[in-house]
């Protein structure tokens, strides 16, 4: 069966849809710090606590926003609904009581014309968080208004949902950010080549030596000075020099795309004819043009010319779809341009410097364009085996089966260790992050990794809090902790961490992207890092990682439904031993809940027993403190009343 | 220069700013803003907003936008290039031809004459759009911004706040500069205070500056310096000028881009760190800022008098990072700025 949620949206036109994959209750957005914090909420047809959905597609009215946004209505799988938390109003009408997660499947977006379905399409395109849209190609439906139904919406909104919403934003952080983790790790399977990274490199240079070639060449002022000062007239500053390095570089992206794109070939006969075609007066047959071709390839056999190079090159620049390499010769000639008379000449319309530029960045853009588009032909991307990555969110933790094969051993344990640290220091709040948090999590993976007294004194935490000036990754030798800095030293930019990766030519990236995805939340992803699995035609990719995350979020689900109704059963799939000491534990919170329940103010029982299984005793107090307003010292007595029911069992390990 | 920087992030966004994106694109408007308040990127949204509603309806967008000096359409050409919009659409005001369009957006209103507002008045046919600032204005002589609202008969929306300066930069720079109000005026926190850090000798602090980017790599940076050769003031100012760096950075193999005057292109496509006047950095932004030679001598009384406003607009040219770096005694400027403002580097 189908439910229809209807909506409106004024700027950017999928509200929060296709940051997260997912539709909340309005009341969730303010108070879930990840995402967008609004919502255009319809009051009419909406309901604060509760997704309102209808049997059909209703017939509303966007009220107060009417004159600046469109409608749109979500039409919604049924099958997907978990029962718990629906209620039915009335025989066409219930209220969902939590966060729908989408998939290709279970949704279809209907609009009301075609010119809004592009414009909504169009403007996605320059919002960062908004995943790539054509994983959703075929979830766009065109509707009529006129199959729209009235329904009777007058109590909707005296219509009190009983709604634990606190619990179900907690659900949704949890799995924002291990959704987040888990794009991390699946970069592995799409990560850039050594090949591709110094070829992204040679671009940037080419931008780098371009801009220098610009920045001295751009006045008179400066070539003069070149020529009358002593100083500057050295070479070290001549335009001769910049234009040398803007050629050079050209020259190497060149070497390297030979690898990229090989020389395609062309017949004889082909040359010929272009040949006979564009210089007829001098080669009046295709005949004559093929005996001057005859001899010209002699001449190359004989006396070691490059005829036939150069005449290779000047067929392929002819084509009215210019290849990378002709591209690469027009910056070639363009960087020429800022001395040579001759090329001046040839460039003479584009006198202006920023003309000259124009044209310069858009030859560039057109061969990245290019490249961009060979390099994403190379097929389908390689499923990572996701099931043996885990969260156990009753123990508040990622688990990893040993057998995975990206990751081993020492590196695994030590990757292990570091991955659970972020889980339990997440992003606070949305926007900016912390500088106090990224201390935090360095201390704690010092005190973790190193022989040091305190998790103060590495080198990294030093660095970071200013307490020495300078730091060197070459110095630190495991791969995971290479990563690790990258993400410390870049936690709030996708962009910058990827920047930093490549530029240091670190191994197994995909780690840092993990422990960026882990921190910052899958919301938080820009449409460009998740390209590859988004973007692309990987549909058996996104169909199997879809799957893998709703049993992700069955699974976080289950078990705080299981938590509120039967207080501690563990659902966990470890050895019997550990599962009846999970079990222990906790039925162990759950009678400490109960005997302080009136000191744990807004805690929930579910929130109070991932506190209560940090393994610290300051941070759990620290945390009952921050999440439940508990007073230092009940917060001291709540530990050490949960750690006396432990004892026996303990001793009994 | 960074994708993240052009792109929007929705998350980001407060209502004022999200209004004036709301603004149907056959409405006309001016908006009036702070320095940092981000006109530039909502004109360039603009634009973007223009364009896609008539390639959505099949057709050809027909919108100019009109950017007051060089240096601004420089650093805005890789926005456009991200956004889409034809880099032949944003020109560089002395360029415009006064060719009719639909849709004419003017960044830095406040510095155009009252004539050439006329003039783009009557090139639009359906809507123009207004970005200014008057507390911005170059030129004497020209309309507040207040005024071509009223001149034009267009309605008008404030945006108070500046969403790029980190308040932890922000409370720094104010016990320099006379603007006391301006913590308050930032949204954004930031990641961490203005660092601090002594050395020996002047091309220290340059090798430090250029070993912390490559530690770091940092792709958007700027060093900003008082003067642009030996010659400038009417004292030696020894080294603390552009000539002066140059000759260190070129003898020790260091790249960089440079800006002593109007006519020399910065190219913002590059990652190559900018060297650039206080004067020369108004209205530009960067990731991360060195202000190297933190340290003017205390008898420079006619530094004192004439650099105070430089050096405040230098201290809020970064959206992140601050670096300020010295080897003799401190700028007089800094006295009373208290220790809780910034981060000391041994």
């Amino acid at each position: 069966m189908k439910y229809y949620y209807p909506l409106c949206s004024k700027d950017f036109c999928f509200e929060n849809i296709f940051a997260t994959e997912s539709i909340s209750p309005p009341s969730y957005y303010s108070s879930r710090q990840f995402g967008f914090d609004y919502f255009y909420k319809i009051d009419k047809v909406h309901n604060e606590n509760a997704l309102i959905l209808y049997k059909k597609p209703p017939l509303y009215d966007a009220g107060t926003l009417n004159s600046t946004a469109f409608k749109f209505i979500v039409e919604l799988d049924d099958d997907y609904l978990l029962d718990d938390y629906v209620t039915i109003i009335d025989q066409n009408i219930i209220a969902y009581r939590n966060t729908i997660y989408l998939n290709k499947n279970n949704f279809i977006l209907l609009f009301f014309s075609e010119l809004e379905k592009n414009l909504a399409y169009g403007k996605s395109e320059i919002s960062l968080p908004t995943k790539d849209l054509k994983k959703y190609t075929n979830n766009f439906r065109i509707i009529t208004p006129d199959i729209c139904e009235p329904f009777d919406v007058t109590n909707l909104n005296s219509f009190i949902v009983e709604n634990d919403t606190q619990t179900q934003i907690t659900n949704d952080r949890i799995f924002n950010f291990f959704k987040g983790f888990i794009y991390g790790v699946l970069s592995e399977s799409y990560e850039t080549s050594k090949s591709e990274i110094i070829l992204k490199k040679s671009i940037q240079e080419i931008k780098n030596s371009f801009g220098e070639l610009v920045n001295r060449t751009s006045n008179n002022e400066s070539l003069n000075l070149a020529k009358s000062n002593k100083y500057l007239g050295s070479a070290k500053n001549s335009p001769e020099l910049f234009i040398s390095n803007a050629s050079a570089a050209i020259d190497v992206t060149e070497k390297l795309l030979k690898n990229v794109f090989p020389a395609k070939h062309v017949t004889e006969n082909e040359l010929a004819a272009f040949l006979y075609q564009k210089y007829q007066q001098h080669l009046p047959t295709l005949d004559a043009a093929k005996s001057y071709l005859s001899f010209k390839i002699l001449d190359d056999k004989i006396f070691g010319t490059n005829y036939m190079e150069a005449l290779h090159s000047q067929y392929f620049q002819n084509l009215n779809n210019k290849d990378v390499f002709a591209h690469l010769n027009e910056l070639r000639a363009l960087v020429k341009s800022y001395i040579n008379k001759e090329y001046a000449k040839e460039y003479s319309k584009l006198n202006d410097i920023t003309n000259r530029s124009v044209l310069f960045k858009s030859e560039l853009n057109e061969i990245s364009l290019k490249i961009n588009e060979e390099l994403s032909k190379s097929g389908p991307i390689k499923i990572i085996n996701l099931e043996l990555l885990k969260l156990n969110s009753q123990l508040n933790k990622i688990e990893i089966a040993d057998n995975i094969a990206i990751i081993k051993d020492k590196d695994l344990e030590e990757y292990l260790l570091i991955l659970n640290i972020i889980y339990n220091n997440p992003k606070k709040g949305k926007g900016e992050i912390n500088k106090e948090q990224i201390l935090n999590i360095i201390e704690e993976v010092g005190i973790q990794t190193s022989n040091l007294k305190s998790g103060k004194q590495t080198h990294l935490y030093k660095y970071i809090n200013n307490e020495v000036a300078e730091y060197n990754i070459q110095s630190v030798s495991s791969v995971v902790m290479k990563n690790f800095v990258a993400f410390i030293f870049n936690p709030d930019s996708l962009e910058r961490i990827q920047k930093f990766i490549e530029q240091k030519e670190l191994e197994k990236g995909w780690i840092g992207y993990s422990f960026w995805g882990l921190f910052n939340g899958f919301a938080n992803m820009s449409k460009d890092f998740l390209h590859p699995v988004f973007g692309n035609n990987q549909t058996d990719l996104q169909d199997y990682v879809d799957k893998y995350l709703r049993q992700t979020y069955l699974a976080i689900n289950t078990n705080l439904i299981e938590l509120k109704a039967t207080s501690a059963t563990n659902v966990q799939q470890d050895t019997p031993k550990e599962k009846e000491q999970t079990k222990q534990d906790l039925t162990f919170i759950k009678k400490v809940y109960e005997e302080f329940k009136s000191d744990l103010y807004e805690l929930t029982l579910a929130q109070f027993s991932v506190i209560m299984q940090i393994d610290n005793k300051e941070k759990v107090i620290n945390e009952l403190k921050k999440q439940g307003k508990v007073l230092k010292k009940d917060g001291k007595k709540i530990y050490d009343s949960y750690k006396n029911l432990m004892i026996p069992t303990i001793g009994f390990k | 220069m960074a994708r993240e920087k052009w792109l929007v992030d929705p998350a980001q966004l407060d209502k004022f700013q999200r209004d004036i994106l709301t603004i149907s694109v056959n409405d006309s408007c001016l908006v009036k803003g702070c320095a940092g308040s981000g006109k530039t990127i909502l004109a360039l949204y603009r634009a973007n907003d223009i364009y896609q509603q008539a390639k959505a309806a099949g057709k050809s967008a027909s919108f100019t936008m009109i950017i007051y000096t060089r240096a601004l359409q420089s650093f805005i050409q890789s926005g456009i290039k991200e956004l889409g919009i034809g880099p032949r659409q944003v020109i560089y005001a002395k360029k415009w031809d006064g060719s009719l369009v639909d849709h004419i957006i003017i960044d830095e209103a406040q510095d155009f004459t009252k004539t050439e507002i006329d003039e783009f008045l009557a090139a639009s046919n359906v809507s123009i759009m207004l970005y200014g600032d008057t507390q911005q204005q170059i030129y004497d002589g020209r309309m507040s911004t207040e005024a071509i609202a009223t001149h034009l008969k267009l309605p008008s929306i404030e945006l108070l706040k500046n969403y790029r300066l980190p308040k932890l930069i922000a409370a720094f720079a104010s016990h320099i500069g006379m603007d006391k109000e301006l913590e308050n005026k930032c949204v954004k926190t930031g990641f961490e205070k203005p660092k601090l850090k002594k050395f020996n000798h002047w091309q220290e602090e340059i090798d430090f500056i250029f070993k912390e980017i490559e530690t770091r790599n940092h792709t958007d940076v700027a060093i900003l310096l008082p003067f642009n050769d030996k010659t400038g003031g009417p004292y030696n100012n020894f080294h603390r000028n552009i000539q002066s760096v140059r000759e260190h950075l070129d003898n020790h193999g260091y790249r960089y881009e440079y800006k002593i005057n109007d006519s020399l292109v910065l190219d913002f496509d590059s990652e190559l760190p900018k060297l650039i006047t206080f004067h020369s950095s108004k209205g530009l932004q960067f990731e991360t800022v060195f202000i190297p030679f933190f340290d003017y001598p205390g008898h420079d009384r006619w530094f004192i008098g004439n650099y105070q406003m430089p050096l405040y607009v230098a201290l809020t040219r970064t959206y992140r990072n601050l670096y300020l770096t010295y080897t003799e005694r401190l700028t007089p400027f800094f006295y009373g700025v208290p220790l809780s403002k910034y981060e000391l580097i041994p």
